[in-house]
C-alpha cells in the first residue's frame, strides 16, 4: 500500500516507522529538510519507551521534501498541524488522485472537516492516536506507548464504505508493525476522550508556562479543569456521546499523579508559544466552542481560553520578554 | 488638625497623604519600607506631577505600634496586604477612629468589617495614577476631576460630617475630593477598568495600549465586562452597564498605552502575589454569593492563581534567543 504521511514530524515519523515495519511503501513528506535527509540516508532513530521498557531502533524510510517526487499514492495519512492542513494539501497535490483515501489522525477536532472543504468527504477516514512521540533533533524521535492496556494506540473510522476495505488494509498493517490499532464506529469517542487532556493542559500550560505535572498540582488548577470538562460533556453529550464526568476526571487524575512520567512535559501548544508559533487553539478548546454553537451550548470557560490565546499568538513581538 | 495615618504609604499612600497635608491635616506615613520612610522623615515627600514639583513634609513610621490613635487610618497596602495592615494598626485605632480604604478593587470595606464596626468605616476611588520613582519621590498624575470619591458603609448624618470633613481636607489639599452616597458606582466603575485590564495584560504579557487595541481582545473584554455588570446589578450598584463602560473607556484609557497594568507588574516584572482575588476573584465571590454564575471571571482567576503560585517553575525564555 503506497502511503505518504504528510507532515512527518514526531507523530509522523512514528506512525511511517510503523506502516514501513508492517508491510506499506511509505512515502515521510515534510518541508524540514535535515530531518528527511537524516531518514532516508540513515535511518529514523527511534528511542522507544514501550510498557516501560526501553529500546532503540532505526528505521530507514523514503523521506522527501517534495510531494512530486512522491507521485500518487493510494492512501495519504495528514499528519501537519492541524492550522497547516489546507496549505499542506495545497503544496502536496502530487500525491492525491480521485482513489486516494485521505486520513487524518491530527490532534483535536475539525480536521476532518477541513479536509472535507477540499475533498470529497466519503474520501476520509479520521482517527486519534494514543501515542507520545518528540522530535529531539532532525530523524531522532524520544517515543512513549502502552500495548499492554485495553486501549488501543489508534482508533479510526471512515463514514464512507467505499473507503472500508482499504481502511481494514492498513489497520492490519498498523497491527503488523507493532501498534494496537481498531476500526470502529466508536473512534470518534475516542477522539473526544483524547480531547479532554489536551483542553485540560494544552493551552493553559502555554498561557501559564508550566509542564503538565505543574499545572495539575494546584487546586485553582483543579477548579478550571473542571469547568472545562463539564463543557467538553455536555457538547459531547449533544452529539451522542456519552461520558462520564466522574470516569474520565479519575482516569486524567490517574495518569498525571506525582511520579507518572506523562508530568514533566511541555504540550505541544506550550511549546509553540515559547517558539511564538501559531497554536492549534482551534482545534483543541476551540473545538469545543465551535461544536457547543452549532448545538446552542455556552462554552465560556473554554471560549475564555481560546480568546486569550488567540491574542498571545497574534501578538509575539508586542510581548514582555520578547 | 485632624490625625490621619496611612497605613501603606506606597505610591498612592503618598499621594493621599501629601493631598491631606497640604490640606492641613496632622498626616503620618506608616510603611516598613526603611528607606521610603527616612527619606521622607528627613527631605518631606517630593511629589512630581506633570507641571510641578514640591515638597510635603509629613510624619513616618515604620509600623503603626506607637503612633498614637488616630482621628482617621487609611488603608492603601496592596490588598494582598489588608489583614497584615488592618492588624498591625490596631494601636492607631480609637473608638472615635473612622476607618478607610482607598484600595483598589472590590470587597475592601468588607474587609474592614471584619474588624471594627461598619459604623466607622468609609471607603473610596483614586482616578489617579502614581508611582515611586525613588525613595522619598512619587511621580503622579490626575485623569479626571473629582480625582478623588469618597463615601460610607452607612448613610447616616454622622458619618456624612466625617466623610465630607476628610474629601474638603484633600480638595483644600489639591485633589479635589467628593462625597457621595453613589460610591459603589465610582468603585465599581474604577474596578471594572481593572477587571476588563489587568489580569488579561499580566496573562498575554502586553501593555495597556497593546491589549485593548488587540481585535482578538474584543470579544472577550465584553464578556467579562458583562459579567461584572450582571453581578453589579444584582448588587444593587447603579449606572455600571456595558453600554456605559465602552462609552467611557477611551477617555479612561487615554495615557495608558504604554503602561503595564499593575498585575502585569505583579507577574513580570516583580513576581508576586497579585491583587486577582480583589479584582476578578471578587466577582466569582459575589457571583458565588449571589447564585450568578461568572465563567468568564473564574477562568481568568484560576489563571493568574496558578501563575503567581508558579513563579520559581515557570519556564523562562531567554532573550538571547529572539
Amino acid at each position: 500500500m503506497k502511503t505518504a504521511i504528510l507532515g512527518a514530524g514526531a507523530m509522523g515519523a512514528l506512525i511511517g516507522s510503523n506502516l514501513h515495519k508492517g508491510g506499506a511503501e511509505v512515502w515521510l513528506v515534510d518541508p524540514f529538510e535535515a530531518h528527511m535527509n537524516k531518514i532516508r540516508n540513515e535511518g529514523l532513530k527511534m528511542y522507544v519507551n514501550e510498557n516501560g521498557q526501553k529500546r532503540e531502533e532505526s528505521v530507514v524510510m523514503n523521506a522527501v521534501t517534495k510531494a512530486e517526487d512522491v507521485g500518487v499514492c493510494e492512501v495519504v495519512i495528514v499528519l501537519v498541524k492541524g492550522m497547516y492542513t489546507a496549505s499542506a494539501v495545497e503544496g502536496a497535490r502530487a500525491l492525491f488522485d480521485d482513489d486516494t483515501l485521505i486520513l487524518t489522525f491530527q490532534n483535536g477536532i475539525g480536521n476532518a472537516d477541513t479536509l472535507a472543504e477540499i475533498f470529497a468527504p466519503e474520501r476520509i477516514g479520521f482517527g486519534v492516536l494514543n501515542l507520545a512521540s518528540v522530535l529531539k533533533g532532525p530523524g531522532e524521535i524520544f517515543v512513549n506507548y502502552s500495548t499492554n492496556t485495553p486501549n488501543s494506540n489508534i482508533y479510526f473510522y471512515s463514514n464512507s464504505p467505499v473507503q472500508e476495505k482499504k481502511c481494514l488494509v492498513m489497520r492490519d498493517i498498523i497491527r503488523r508493525g507493532g501498534f494496537l490499532c481498531e476500526y470502529t464506529d466508536r473512534a470518534e469517542e475516542f477522539i473526544w476522550q483524547k480531547l479532554i487532556i489536551n483542553a485540560f493542559v494544552n493551552l493553559t500550560c502555554g498561557l501559564t508556562r508550566l509542564t503538565m505535572g505543574q499545572f495539575f498540582d494546584q487546586e485553582d488548577g483543579r477548579a478550571l479543569r473542571q469547568g472545562i470538562l463539564k463543557e467538553l460533556i455536555a457538547v459531547a453529550g449533544a452529539k451522542g456521546i456519552e461520558m462520564d464526568y466522574d470516569q474520565e476526571w479519575q482516569k486524567w487524575e490517574k495518569t498525571m499523579a506525582p511520579l507518572s512520567p506523562s508530568r514533566d512535559h511541555y504540550p505541544s501548544a506550550t511549546q509553540d508559544v515559547f517558539n511564538c508559533r501559531k497554536t492549534e487553539a482551534d482545534f483543541l478548546n476551540g473545538a469545543i466552542c465551535r461544536e457547543g454553537r452549532k448545538r446552542g451550548i455556552a462554552t465560556p470557560i473554554n471560549d475564555t481560553i481560546v480568546q486569550l490565546a488567540h491574542v498571545l499568538e497574534n501578538t509575539y513581538d508586542l510581548q514582555y520578554g520578547r | 488638625m485632624r490625625k490621619v495615618a496611612l497605613i501603606g504609604a506606597g505610591a498612592m499612600g503618598c499621594v493621599l497623604g501629601a493631598h491631606l497635608a497640604k490640606g492641613g491635616a496632622d498626616v503620618t506615613l506608616v510603611d516598613p519600607y526603611k528607606e521610603h520612610m527616612d527619606k521622607i522623615a528627613k527631605d518631606g515627600l517630593i511629589l512630581n506631577s506633570a507641571d510641578n514639583r514640591e515638597t510635603v513634609k509629613m510624619k513616618t513610621a515604620y509600623t503603626a505600634d506607637d503612633i498614637g490613635v488616630m482621628d482617621y487610618v487609611v488603608l492603601l497596602t496592596k490588598t494582598t496586604y489588608s489583614d497584615a495592615g488592618l492588624q498591625g494598626a490596631k494601636n492607631a485605632i480609637g473608638e472615635n477612629t473612622y476607618i478607610g480604604t482607598f484600595q483598589n478593587g472590590l470587597g475592601n470595606p468588607e474587609k474592614i468589617a471584619e474588624y471594627y464596626p461598619k459604623e466607622r468605616i468609609f471607603y473610596g476611588c483614586l482616578n489617579l495614577t502614581s508611582r515611586i520613582i525613588a525613595p522619598g519621590e512619587i511621580l503622579g498624575n490626575c485623569f479626571a476631576d473629582p480625582a478623588i470619591y469618597t463615601g460610607s458603609v452607612v448613610r447616616g448624618e454622622e458619618q456624612r460630617k466625617v466623610g465630607e470633613a476628610f474629601a474638603e481636607a484633600l480638595t483644600k489639599g489639591g485633589a479635589s475630593c467628593k462625597y457621595t452616597d453613589e460610591i459603589d458606582t465610582y468603585v465599581w466603575q474604577k474596578a471594572l477598568l481593572n477587571i476588563m485590564g489587568n489580569a488579561t495584560s499580566g496573562i498575554v504579557r502586553l501593555r495597556g495600549g497593546d491589549i485593548l487595541s488587540a481585535d482578538e481582545y474584543q470579544r472577550l473584554s465584553f464578556m467579562i465586562v458583562e459579567e461584572v455588570c450582571t453581578v453589579a446589578k444584582a448588587k444593587g450598584v447603579q449606572n455600571v452597564t456595558v453600554e456605559k463602560f465602552f462609552e467611557a473607556l477611551p477617555a479612561m484609557t487615554a495615557g495608558l498605552s504604554h503602561h503595564w497594568a499593575s498585575m502585569a507588574q505583579d507577574i513580570l516584572f516583580a513576581k508576586r502575589q497579585t491583587e486577582i482575588k480583589t479584582l476578578n476573584g471578587a466577582i466569582v465571590t459575589f457571583g458565588r454569593e449571589l447564585g450568578i454564575p461568572t465563567p468568564v471571571n473564574d477562568t481568568l482567576y484560576c489563571i493568574v492563581r496558578v501563575i503567581e503560585e508558579h513563579y520559581d517553575q515557570q519556564y523562562q525564555e531567554s532573550k538571547d534567543e529572539k
